[in-house]
């Protein structure tokens, strides 16, 4: 395999070739193209039945983001999507669909993916704006940066293939290639076997799980409705985390943030692309906690300068800050950069967001929640209770009472959900009967039934700051398993 | 655009294409063609820097005519002496300023100064020390009157940036690669064969075995004090054979490029490590630059025509000098020398160069360990590091061979593709025979079962992706 030499320096070839004939050497070179294209066809069929077996497959127990899209293709059959929202893990993470479908009586779908870019949302959106016709699109801020999606590398390009793969539809996932990966990458964003082939020094047991047939799907959740929500952290920051940043500091700066002419570029693009198709687009900036960013102001004015010009709305939720609603509980027990909302901070977040759309920004949508199908589809699913009655034949979610006036207090219902372990009653109050800025705590006199026998007793329900439904307050009180609420014979605030 | 990057296949085709389907038919628009492709594949790594390339070309180019026309003797050394200070003064700069400055402050320390040094924020341009050699040959030929200037200041400027060879040659001699601008291509279907099968070979070798073995090297070199025994030794035999197999991988898939469109490059390997002594091996290891400094160097110094003493002050001065230009750095000069000192001493003193078959397998793996340890002072980072390489290399701890980047399965899989190579240099080289010429000969059903097999190993066996440094090792030369 040693001398590489052209025959320049061998007589033996230059000999050869000398006495070849003359036919010989006046070989065709459509004879040569098709040698060629015969062995590249042998190849790519290997390399495409490697591919269409799966067998380079990394582990898909925990691939969302393929779920998501499978489940929005699925959802667009039949239902439109009224809200859809791109962004990255902070995205995902920050935001309720359900919860937001639930107090917007509308359809909403996270199409975010991990770790990608400003132009991957793009994509994502014009993808999903071909599929379905919403009212409002959010795109999520924390994308609008300095990455150049030409150098994405490791972790950051994997997300990006990752992305890339989940989508559907051909003719956009063609059209995108150039704008997400270099050159280089165009074929291993097709292939999974050119993209992960090391798997057979460095992973041969996932090879071997792939080859057992239908050992690496998506890990199957008992979620019939998936609306694109995955939370990473359930527990907020602890103490020892906030002794942290007295001694560490903010690990963000504001004033290292940076935005590219790409990602400037692209913002304009998605404005552009929700004009084109009558959607409005809602800029959202999730929040850290207050203590993880410093100079966010010199951030906010680096975004602004790109979000202003194109006239969208922009939500951003780090600054005025919420101290009351965005506690400690809200936020992923980190000080690494890159911090997430927990479960409590996407509720609270997506109450946020729904406000926002409807008392700010005034968007009438279609009001599904008053069809049955709506109804049937969102029926017992996260937020529903807290934001809609049960129904009459439900003998889980008791309805107590709905639509009375006590004391000049409006309950717009009061439902009792049977746990194993325990019942929690639910009491909406219309916010009109008692103003927006509501009391802590309400104090219910009713009838239970304990152990069979009916009791008059007073309880206080607190305030459920999780959920602020756009119609009522929410107040919740705990009940032991064998009490059952029966009647509400008074309100009062306290 | 790396020769292994996918990049780089989806230029190769479209420029290939071009080239025979439309720009082929002039030869005056074929070069233009070629320079623009030219400058296109080297722009695509930092287009700002061609205008060195644009320097050094038309430096030479005008120097070259010059040189020619001018007949007194005072007026052409001044014309020279001008080319070669513009040529160096741009490879010096660039690649050496650094080097130099660091080196003065490090003199000032020992005489007990404390002033520090910051290093410049220099790019050491990709291919500058191959492209200005080459240009430096042409500007010295025709100083020597054995070259005349070419007026076609398009074809000069193609020859200087030649894609194929632009980044770490063959350093080419402007009386073997600048007539083929002049003349006209045909389709060549023999040669086109040959090319691609020197490409896909040129590949298998990069992407299977160097990179693999560079997975490895890299690992022990991260940290030299922290490996001991085998794994030591291990990294110095496996950087031996990767060094070997990166550079000619390049020079091949160079060659294999070339004849693509029709032009013939030089050899620059052949079976280096099957050579019997160090004057055998330096006439099979990086060819065209031993050539280049035995002309330009050795012979100016006066060669062999000046006595034993001076002769092997010669080779010694000769092969330093080849060393930092290798590198900026004192390792490389000392690598150099080293092997100025091997040749000069060893292949007189114990005779090398045997007749019988154990005399030459024994010199054979001499002259190769002694080229391998002497590889510690190029592939180190520091002098330390390279000290430190020596005193921990051995034959203990043969239990960590397998905690440098690769497994049980992984190193047995490089020792069998090592030895794989090694096996088919012998057989090549008893039958005297190149790869090209003896696989083409066989019968075709062997010929594609070979096809295949080189490139299905080469997708699924290959290093290459998301997380892989596949730059070549020449590249920072």
């Amino acid at each position: 395999m040693a001398n590489e030499s052209s025959d320049s320096g061998s007589n033996k070839y230059s000999q050869v070739v000398q006495n070849k004939p003359v036919a010989a050497k006046k070989k065709p070179w459509w004879l040569l193209a098709l040698k060629f294209l015969f062995l590249f066809v042998v190849v790519l069929s290997v390399v495409l039945f490697t591919d269409a077996k799966s067998y380079f497959e990394p582990d898909q127990s925990n691939n969302h983001t393929s779920r998501k899209w499978d489940s929005f293709y699925s959802f667009t059959e039949t239902d439109t999507v009224d809200v859809v929202l791109v962004g990255n893990s902070h995205c995902y993470a920050g935001v309720n669909p359900k919860n937001l479908s639930a107090a917007l009586g509308a359809n909403c779908f996270v199409l975010a993916s991990p770790g990608t870019t400003l132009m991957d949302s793009y994509f994502c959106l014009k993808e999903a704006l071909e599929r379905t016709h919403p009212t409002v699109a959010i795109i999520e801020t924390y994308g609008i940066n300095n990455t150049v999606n030409h150098k994405l590398t490791e972790g950051g390009l994997s997300d990006q293939f990752r992305s890339y793969n989940a989508r559907k539809n051909l003719p956009m996932k063609l059209a995108s290639m150039p704008v997400l990966f270099s050159p280089e990458y165009y074929i291993p964003a097709w292939s999974k076997t050119i993209r992960n082939h090391d798997f057979i020094f460095r992973d041969r047991e996932q090879i071997e799980r792939n080859i057992e047939q239908n050992r690496n799907k998506p890990e199957k959740k008992n979620d019939k409705l998936y609306l694109g929500r995955f939370v990473s952290s359930t527990t907020g920051i602890e103490d020892s985390t906030t002794l942290k940043y007295d001694v560490l500091g903010a690990p963000v700066d504001g004033t290292k943030w940076e935005v590219n002419g790409e990602n400037s570029k692209y913002v304009r693009k998605i404005v552009e692309l929700c004009d084109q198709h009558h959607v409005t687009p809602v800029f959202v900036t999730l929040p850290m906690y207050y203590r993880h960013i410093k100079n966010y102001p010199v951030w906010k004015k680096t975004v602004a300068s790109v979000l202003e010009p194109t006239g969208a709305a922009w939500l951003d939720l780090q600054e005025p800050y919420d101290t009351a609603t965005f506690d400690q509980s809200c936020f992923e027990n980190t000080i690494d950069p890159n911090q997430h909302m927990t479960y409590t901070g996407s509720l609270r977040g997506t109450y946020k967001i729904a406000h926002f759309l409807v008392d700010s920004l005034k968007i009438n949508f279609p009001q599904r929640s008053a069809t049955k199908h709506w109804n049937d589809l969102f029926y017992g699913e996260e937020g529903y209770f807290e934001n809609y009655s049960s129904r009459e034949n439900d003998t889980v979610h008791v309805m107590i009472c709905q639509n009375k006036t006590f004391n000049g207090i409006e309950i717009v219902d009061c439902i009792m959900l049977r746990g194993m372990e325990k019942n929690v009653v639910y009491v909406k109050v219309g916010k009109e009967s008692v103003g927006e800025v509501p009391a802590d705590k309400i104090r219910l006199y009713a009838a239970i039934r304990y152990n069979g026998q009916r009791v008059v007793t007073s309880f206080d329900c607190i305030r459920q700051l999780d959920f602020d439904p756009i119609g009522h307050h929410l107040y919740a009180v705990i009940l032991l398993k064998n009490a059952e609420m029966q009647e509400i014979i008074d309100v009062a605030i306290i | 655009m790396l020769f292994n990057s996918f990049s780089f296949g989806f230029f190769l085709i479209v420029v290939y294409l071009l080239y025979w389907l439309i720009f082929n038919r002039n030869i005056k628009i074929r070069n233009l063609f070629i320079l623009a492709a030219s400058y296109f594949f080297y722009g695509f790594w930092n287009w700002k820097l061609l205008i060195l390339i644009v320097i050094v070309s038309a430096t030479d180019f005008i120097s070259g005519y010059l040189l020619y026309m001018e007949e007194r003797t005072a007026r052409r050394k001044m014309f020279l002496a001008l080319s070669l200070a513009i040529n160096l003064g741009i490879l010096g700069f660039f690649k050496y300023c650094n080097f130099f400055i660091g080196s003065f402050y490090s003199l000032l320390h020992l005489f007990g100064s404390t002033a520090s040094f910051t290093p410049l924020s220099i790019i050491l341009p990709v291919g500058i020390s191959f492209y200005t050699f080459q240009g430096l040959s042409y500007v010295l030929d025709i100083y020597y009157r054995k070259l005349e200037p070419t007026r076609d200041f398009v074809a000069f400027f193609a020859f200087i940036s030649f894609f194929p060879q632009l980044i770490a040659g063959p350093i080419e001699r402007a009386r073997d690669l600048l007539p083929q601008f002049s003349t006209s291509k045909t389709f060549d279907y023999d040669a086109t064969r040959k090319g691609l099968f020197l490409i896909a070979v040129g590949l298998f070798k990069k992407i299977v075995i160097a990179d693999r073995l560079a997975i490895y090297v890299d690992s022990v070199y991260a940290d030299v004090t922290a490996v001991h025994g085998l794994p030591a030794l291990m990294a110095v035999v496996f950087f031996t054979f990767q060094l070997y197999l990166d550079f000619s991988a390049y020079s091949q898939i160079a060659i294999g490029t070339a004849q693509l469109f029709g032009f013939k490059l030089s050899t620059n390997f052949n079976k280096p490590y099957l050579s019997t002594s160090f004057k055998d091996f330096w006439a099979r290891w990086h060819i065209t630059l031993t050539n280049w400094f035995r002309d330009y160097l050795y012979f100016p110094l006066g060669g062999n025509r000046k006595g034993k003493i001076r002769t092997y002050i010669n080779v010694i001065i000769v092969f330093a000098v080849s060393g930092l230009w290798h590198g900026a750095s004192w390792n490389f000069v000392i690598w150099g020398f080293l092997n100025g000192v091997f040749l000069a001493v060893f292949d007189k003193t114990f005779h090398l160069n045997p007749k019988n078959v154990p005399a030459k397998i024994v010199s054979c793996l001499f002259v190769t360990a002694m080229w391998g340890l002497s590889l510690v002072f190029f592939r180190a980072a520091t002098f330390g590091d390279a000290l430190a390489m020596f005193g921990n290399m051995g034959f203990g701890n043969a239990g960590d061979l397998f905690s440098h980047g690769f497994d049980k399965v992984e190193f047995n899989f490089t020792l069998i593709l090592l030895a794989g190579l090694i096996l088919i240099e012998i057989f090549l080289k008893n039958r005297q025979e190149k790869v090209s010429d003896f696989f083409f000969n066989r019968f075709f059903p062997l010929r594609w079962l070979v096809y295949f097999i080189i490139i299905i190993v080469t997708i699924y066996l290959g290093v290459y992706g998301v997380d892989s440094d596949n730059t070549f090792i020449y590249f920072q030369f």
